[in-house]
């Protein structure tokens, strides 16, 4: 990966560049032996990540925001964990810094610690050590752990901090150092720390396990050495890592070359609902990709701001959720991989720009962006048919609540309920409900009895929301909702933040929908718990009286007895056009609660006829009256064709997914009814119809400021939907590649 | 006097029986399994055993003092999904539990699965999303009913649940282990609308925090229940009617036996009764050779299972997953993975992987003949003359080595350019190795050296591979045991009756003391452990065990305050006194230490005492098995030698029958054993030798 990192933080000011040349020497491996030590090393990580789980226990933690890796002595990652995904890229670059900085002093038995995001971060509460590890006096390789601790200060409990202007109001930023000298605690600067947390007794309790990883990890691996040789080792985790470069690179071959590009907007910055543009432009040459965010908008003086290093791990993510599906995790899958990050944007922010959403703004939308651009790519060669989908991560619904719990010890607690977003919609079939992320795949999150055994809340209800999803032949995963209150204490702090409240950033593909809008509702002075001693439950923010308000994307208050917040999570697009979705999927949905059958109607063009069947013919002439209201509400693009004609069989010269195909002729063609529709001239879309559907017709959970607008694209021929994007009024039409 | 203990293991395939005489002299029998009618397998072998002594099978049923079996049903109904139509009932705002399922999607797969985007999903849930209704009712988390259950609502959610077909009702409601009345009411209501109705309440099953596995667990037994009742009605019928003069015993996931005829109330409750028959056989083999740290594993077709046994006592498990989701109740910890004789091999991208996928029973390995063309474990162990063709299962079985072979060059050979042989042997050194990787998981991973531990070998290919993989883990010995193809059968054999009570309750000390007996009460803790005893011996009255015969083991779940996980410790006292209290936590402190590391502990947090576990176990009156007297130096004779391929070259192999085998004989390696449906391997440059129970012991070192 050609990563680089310019920090302006002293004592640092360097560049590392393509860690990837020289993996260095190594010994032969057969293929059985280097079978025998693959699965070895994965079931060593494994122990380092259980170890880490079991032995931190927080919440946070157990709802799997961590990670653990084993490196090579460069810094290369050759076997990595399924949880969050982000830092185990990031740390690359810090055993790249502890290799520079403290060259020629790093022994046996230390640990290097830092959780600045302007070095080798991503935000502050995600502390990473890495552990050299060292076989009969050499270098061997390197054991990362990283975990998000609930609270290292900052002005706001658990360190998000909605309005700062710098990071200085945030949590403490430790610089990059030694934790463990020699086996022996760094006691001054682990009090130091703790110090500085609310909860000093989380924070002791996950450092403690990041430590007891390391120890357990290089445990095993020293019996590894022992048994095989350091040599074995070494020769294992480069092969791993080239085999994994080498089936990267096949995959590019096989996808066409061009430049694909997708836009999206973070919105609200902690102070005002202002808008920030993030932009990918993606060009993939012969087995290369590069991946250019530099025209994304300026650093954000407020929330919302990624770094360098927070980006490079959004797009490793990417890639391992793509290319990665069925090869190995590690570092060859970004040797491929150039990423250009562009000065002091909202993805590469600098000192002293707030960064404590780091780790799930900004970068949660290059994300986003980046698996559009793949997934455009994709679609363009049959033989990845099934991996198409659309972007599966949108935003983290931060709900963080503090104060003093009703033991009367200080708490802060922040909701890994968040996780509970569906997943995107694939080619060939729905996306997962109220769980389907790929940033944290192997996550979830706690029992509502846990959460209100140790914290002073309670839950009203936590329950899937029915049409969450965004429409589509196959439907995005519906989320869930989850309301909140203070219990058994006055008051607690509660800290909200997300982005994805004003638009939807997680679009549909191949003329799939959008997913619902996220955001948070609060019920002030609420009777809940009076009506519920009364024997009146609570159903829903309505039955439960009080005045009712949607919060902002952003905010923190104290909320006093009786506030009920519910906390709605953004979840992922549809694939293809709903009005091509079979009907025995769509019965099934309402039966089971999963949509409901207005929307059925209104979205899918279904008519449920006696008891809980469809009713074929109504729905077919719903349908049919649906696709003409669209030809009759759409204007007629640039490059099209006075007259539509049928497409001949071998005309075709290439095909985009199911929706659209370019003739050899340079028309842009309808796959779904086989119609010239438009000559080819800049952009596919110029060349079909156009019209702008108002949220309500895309969903029944979809919001859209006035900055924005929805864009679909339409066969004039067929009426079946090719396209939905989200625009901002004043940019041009989205343009999705232009090939080479 | 004549009299007879017995017990059957009645698995997928085949009915294994062991059979204690009143000499104390164990016999073993297999059969075929019906699986429409499993009875008749049992039948069958006590057929076997009757016609063996010369008697009836009703005379031989006569004296029978006990029997106990354990049985696939339930398992194979979780993994056909064929159940009761289950409904279930939530409290309202809550009803999506099962299926959001916390989020987790990857729980229970393996690493190539958990990075498989496109393919990853979460399991089905035990029901149907239309058998949910939510009724009117909260708790808090101190056990206050905040709302009260609406009555007419509950009967409502039963009556639409009953016309919509349930077969049976699970009731899980929010702290209904602080407050079960609102659940108790439910359950009334249906008995009043439904009174055949079968139904388990989560406050019954499970009384624990944690709203997702005890919802879980409640349904999963509510889909089980009906049909184990069922099946255990008929199996006492059957077998009375053959003669039995008593009631047959069913083995349980907790490692003991219970009345069949109770077992429906906790049907989750034996869904792991036949490994966990293994493991109790493991040890009591480990007892024969005098160790009480036993590593117990099974290798099978298609799967390899780890147990553990600590200091003379299985290692019990709070929660293990079933089909990816959590079967939550306290049982004798099995680890699994995916490797036995069927495991696929294949090369990808110029990589030799082994499994997890199996060629199964049918159509097995290529040398069965039987269509089979993915080369095998098996396959590797025939060509490199570690399984004999044609003495395959006793004979009953005639393997095609030429078709083995074949299959190895062309598919594995030939695409790494390496021969035969070395192709199979790297098979065999990949599959091992992922044993031991398992094994290693198992014990040091808890914080256990293998080096401690006795390694018990059984299952189909366990004795084959054991010599192996257990050198791998520098355990002190490995054994195979006499009754190595039956011992889960033999570990049935020996379980007494077994009663297991937790309850979540907590206990804390406040972070930044150390005074922990100040803060967490002596008193408190005795208590509890008397209303689990008081529980336990309810439920074994009921099965007419005196209460002087009950020995109790008592373990807290303990952790630090800021953490979820708990470690188990027992109790090494009862009564307690003050100084008990700080005496377990240093207890507690010593096993966080052994699993994390020294220095890893972090007492200054504070100690939450979160759930409590009483063990009650009745002996069960049985004759000792009886060993024959080892002869110093006793001879075995070979029956002859074939080439086995080790390491890199061919050796010339003894073999040994069976019948050959005596006590106090030594066996030099490299030698192969032939026992009855296993083959036993001894390395080229190991020696075994064999016990006055006729258990065969390797030493490795």
């Amino acid at each position: 990966m050609d990563v680089t990192v310019k920090a302006n933080h002293p004592p640092f000011n360097l560049k590392t560049s393509n860690n990837r040349k020289e993996p260095g020497p190594s010994d032969p491996i057969d293929p059985i032996t280097f079978e025998v030590l693959r699965h070895r090393l994965w079931s060593i990580n494994e122990e380092g990540s259980s170890t880490l789980m079991h032995a931190s226990g927080s919440p946070v933690v157990h709802g799997s925001d961590y990670n653990f890796s084993i490196y090579t002595a460069n810094g290369d990652i050759a076997v990595c964990g399924t949880f969050y995904m982000i830092p185990m890229f990031t740390m690359t670059v810090q055993i790249q810094l502890v290799l520079e900085k403290f060259k020629g002093d790093i022994h046996p038995g230390d640990v290097f610690i830092t959780n600045d995001p302007f070095v080798c971060g991503v935000h502050q509460n995600d502390c990473l050590f890495v552990a050299p590890f060292f076989f009969k006096g050499e270098l061997v390789g390197w054991t990362g752990a990283q975990a998000h601790v609930i609270d290292i200060g900052g002005a706001a409990p658990g360190g998000w901090v909605p309005d700062a202007t710098s990071c200085y109001e945030e949590g403490l930023r430790i610089p990059l150092q030694r934790m463990v000298d020699k086996g022996v605690l760094n006691q001054g600067m682990w009090d130091v720390i703790l110090y500085n947390s609310r909860i000093p007794f989380f924070l002791g309790s996950d450092f403690s396990a990041f430590l007891s990883a390391h120890r357990v990890a290089q445990a095993r691996l020293m019996e590894l050495c022992e048994q095989y040789g350091a040599g074995a080792f070494t020769a294992a985790a480069h092969q791993l890592i080239n085999d994994t470069e080498a089936k990267t690179r096949a995959m590019l071959k096989e996808l066409p070359d061009g430049v694909f590009t997708h836009v999206s907007y973070f919105d609200h910055d902690g102070h005002a609902n202002n808008l920030y543009k993030i932009s990918c432009v993606m060009t993939k040459e012969a087995d290369t990709l590069t991946f250019d965010f530099s025209d994304t908008d300026p650093t954000i003086i407020g929330m919302g701001n990624a770094t360098m290093t927070g980006t490079l791990g959004a797009v490793g993510t990417v890639m391992m959720g793509s290319f990665g599906q069925e090869i190995g995790w590690n570092a060859g899958l970004m040797a491929p991989v150039t990423i250009i990050h562009g000065k002091k944007t909202v993805l590469s922010a600098e000192l002293p720009a707030p960064i404590s959403a780091g780790s799930v703004a900004a970068n949660f939308i290059a994300a986003a962006c980046a698996s559009v651009c793949v997934g455009n790519m994709m679609a363009f060669n049959p033989a990845f048919d099934d991996y198409l989908c659309g972007p599966p991560d949108g935003s983290w619904l931060l709900t963080m609540f503090g104060g003093v719990n009703q033991y009367e010890e200080p708490f802060a607690i922040m909701f890994m309920d968040s996780l509970g977003w569906g997943g995107p919609a694939h080619s060939w079939r729905d996306g997962v409900d109220s769980g389907g992320s790929l940033v944290i795949g192997s996550g979830g999150f706690n029992d509502v009895e846990l959460h209100e055994k140790t914290s002073p809340i309670i839950y009203l209800w936590r329950r899937e929301v029915p049409d969450s999803g965004g429409a589509g032949r196959y439907r995005g995963g519906n989320g869930i909702e989850y309301a909140t209150a203070g219990y058994d204490v006055p008051e607690v702090q509660g800290s909200f933040c997300s982005h994805g409240v004003s638009l939807p950033d997680l679009v549909g593909i191949q003329g799939g929908y959008p997913g619902n809008v996220c955001g948070y509702t609060i019920a002030r002075g609420s009777s809940w718990l009076e009506d519920m001693k009364a024997g009146k439950p609570a159903l829903d923010m309505v039955s439960i009286g009080g005045e009712l308000e949607d919060l902002p994307a952003k905010s923190t208050f104290i909320m006093k007895s009786g506030d009920v917040v519910n906390n709605v999570v953004q979840n992922p697009g549809g694939y293809g056009d709903p009005l091509t979705r079979p009907y025995d999927m769509i019965e099934r949905d309402v039966r089971d609660g999963r949509c409901k059958a207005d929307i059925a109607r209104s979205v899918y063009g279904a008519v449920f006829g006696e008891g809980d069947k469809i009713d074929v013919a109504a729905s077919d002439a719903l349908r049919a009256e649906i696709r003409a209201t669209r030809k009759a509400t759409a204007s007629k693009g640039r490059d099209q064709f006075a007259t539509p004609k049928k497409a001949e069989a071998g005309d075709l010269q290439l095909k985009w997914g199911e929706s659209i195909g370019v003739t050899k002729a340079g028309a842009v063609c309808c796959l779904h009814c086989s119609t010239e529709i438009g000559t080819l001239k800049t952009n596919w879309r110029e060349s079909v119809p156009l019209r702008n559907p108002k949220s309500d017709e895309l969903g029944p959970l979809l919001k859209l400021d006035d900055r924005f607008v929805y864009d679909q694209f339409i066969c004039s021929e067929c009426g079946t939907s090719l396209a939905v994007d989200v625009r901002r009024v004043g940019d041009g039409l989205t343009v999705d590649f232009a090939l080479d | 006097m004549l009299q007879f203990y017995a017990s059957s293991d009645i698995g997928g395939t085949f009915t294994d029986t062991t059979v204690l005489d009143g000499e104390g002299i164990l016999t073993r029998y297999k059969s075929s399994t019906v699986p429409s009618d499993p009875v008749k397998g049992v039948l069958a072998t006590f057929e076997l055993a009757a016609a063996e002594r010369g008697v009836s099978l009703e005379e031989f049923l006569g004296k029978m003092r006990l029997f106990s079996h354990g049985t696939t049903i339930a398992t194979n109904s979780v993994l056909t999904r064929n159940g009761a139509k289950v409904g279930v009932i939530h409290t309202q705002g809550f009803g999506d539990t099962l299926f959001i399922m916390k989020a987790y999607k990857s729980t229970g797969l393996d690493e190539a699965a958990r990075k498989n985007f496109r393919k990853l999903t979460k399991p089905q849930p035990f029901l149907e999303r239309t058998m949910i209704r939510e009724v009117p009712e909260r708790v808090d988390y101190k056990g206050d009913a905040i709302l009260k259950l609406d009555e007419t609502a509950a009967r409502a959610a039963v009556k639409s649940l009953i016309d919509a077909g349930a077969e049976a009702i699970a009731v899980s409601l929010l702290w209904s282990f602080k407050f079960p009345d609102h659940e108790r009411r439910i359950k009334e209501i249906i008995l009043e609308e439904a009174p055949e109705m079968f139904v388990t309440l989560s406050s019954d099953i499970l009384p624990r925090l944690g709203e997702y596995s005890r919802s879980q667990t409640a349904v999963l037994n509510a889909f089980l229940g009906p049909k184990v009742k069922k099946a255990m009605t008929s199996l006492d019928a059957a077998m009375r009617q053959a003669g039995l003069p008593r009631e047959p015993l069913l083995m349980r996931s907790n490692g003991g036996v219970m009345a069949a005829g109770k077992a429906a109330d906790e049907a989750v409750g034996i869904l792991l009764s036949g490994p966990v028959g293994g493991v109790v056989g493991a040890q009591l083999v480990g007892k024969m050779v005098g160790s009480g740290n036993v590593i117990s594993t099974d290798m099978g077709g298609t799967s390899f299972d780890v147990g553990l046994i600590v200091d003379g006592r299985p290692l019990i498990q709070r929660e293990t997953f079933m089909e990816r989701q959590p079967l939550a109740v306290p049982s004798v910890t099995v680890d699994t993975i995916g490797a036995g004789g069927g495991s696929i091999a294949f090369v990808e991208n110029g990589r030799l992987r082994v499994g997890p996928e199996s060629a199964g029973a049918v159509p097995g390995p290529v040398c069965y003949g039987a269509g089979g063309t993915e080369p095998t474990v098996t396959d590797a162990d025939v060509v490199l003359g570690v399984v004999n063709p044609d003495n395959f299962l006793g004979g009953r079985m005639k393997l095609r080595a030429d078709l083995a072979r074949a299959a190895i060059e062309e598919k594995i050979a030939k695409p790494l350019g390496i021969s035969v042989e070395e192709a199979a042997s790297g098979i065999k050194r990949i599959v091992d190795s992922h044993m031991a990787d398992l094994v290693r998981q198992a014990t040091v991973h808890r914080g256990y050296d293998p080096r401690d531990f006795v390694l018990v070998a059984f299952g189909g290919a366990g004795p084959t591979h054991s010599y192996s993989y257990g050198a791998d883990l520098g355990v002190k010995s490995v054994i195979v045991p006499r009754t190595a193809s039956v011992l889960s059968a033999h570990g049935i054999l020996i379980s007494d009756l077994v009663v297991t009570k937790e309850t979540s309750q907590s206990i804390i000390s406040p972070p930044g003391s150390e005074e922990f007996s100040k803060f967490m009460k002596a008193e408190d803790v005795n208590a509890i452990f008397e209303g689990l005893q008081a529980e336990a011996m309810v439920e074994l009255s009921a099965q007419g065990v005196p209460v002087e015969t009950v020995k109790f083991e008592r373990y807290v779940d303990m952790r630090f305050r800021p953490q979820i996980f708990d470690l188990s410790v027992d109790l090494q006292t009862y009564p307690l006194t003050p100084p008990d209290i700080d005496a377990l936590v240093e207890h507690f402190i010593e096993s966080y230490e052994a699993r994390f590391g020294t220095g890893s502990s972090f007492r200054s947090a504070g100690i939450d005492m979160s759930a409590f576990r009483l063990v009650a176990v009745s002996k069960l009156e049985r004759i000792e098995q009886s060993g024959e007297v080892a002869v110093g130096d006793a001879i075995m004779v070979p029956t002859g030698a074939r080439p086995l391929y080790e390491a890199g070259e061919w050796h010339d192999a003894a073999i040994y029958d069976e019948r050959a085998v005596k006590a106090g004989a030594l066996i030099p390696g490299p030698a192969i054993v032939e026992l009855d449906d296993t083959t036993m391997v001894v390395g080229p440059n190991q020696q075994a030798t064999v016990d006055r129970f006729l258990n065969i012991i390797i030493k490795t070192s």
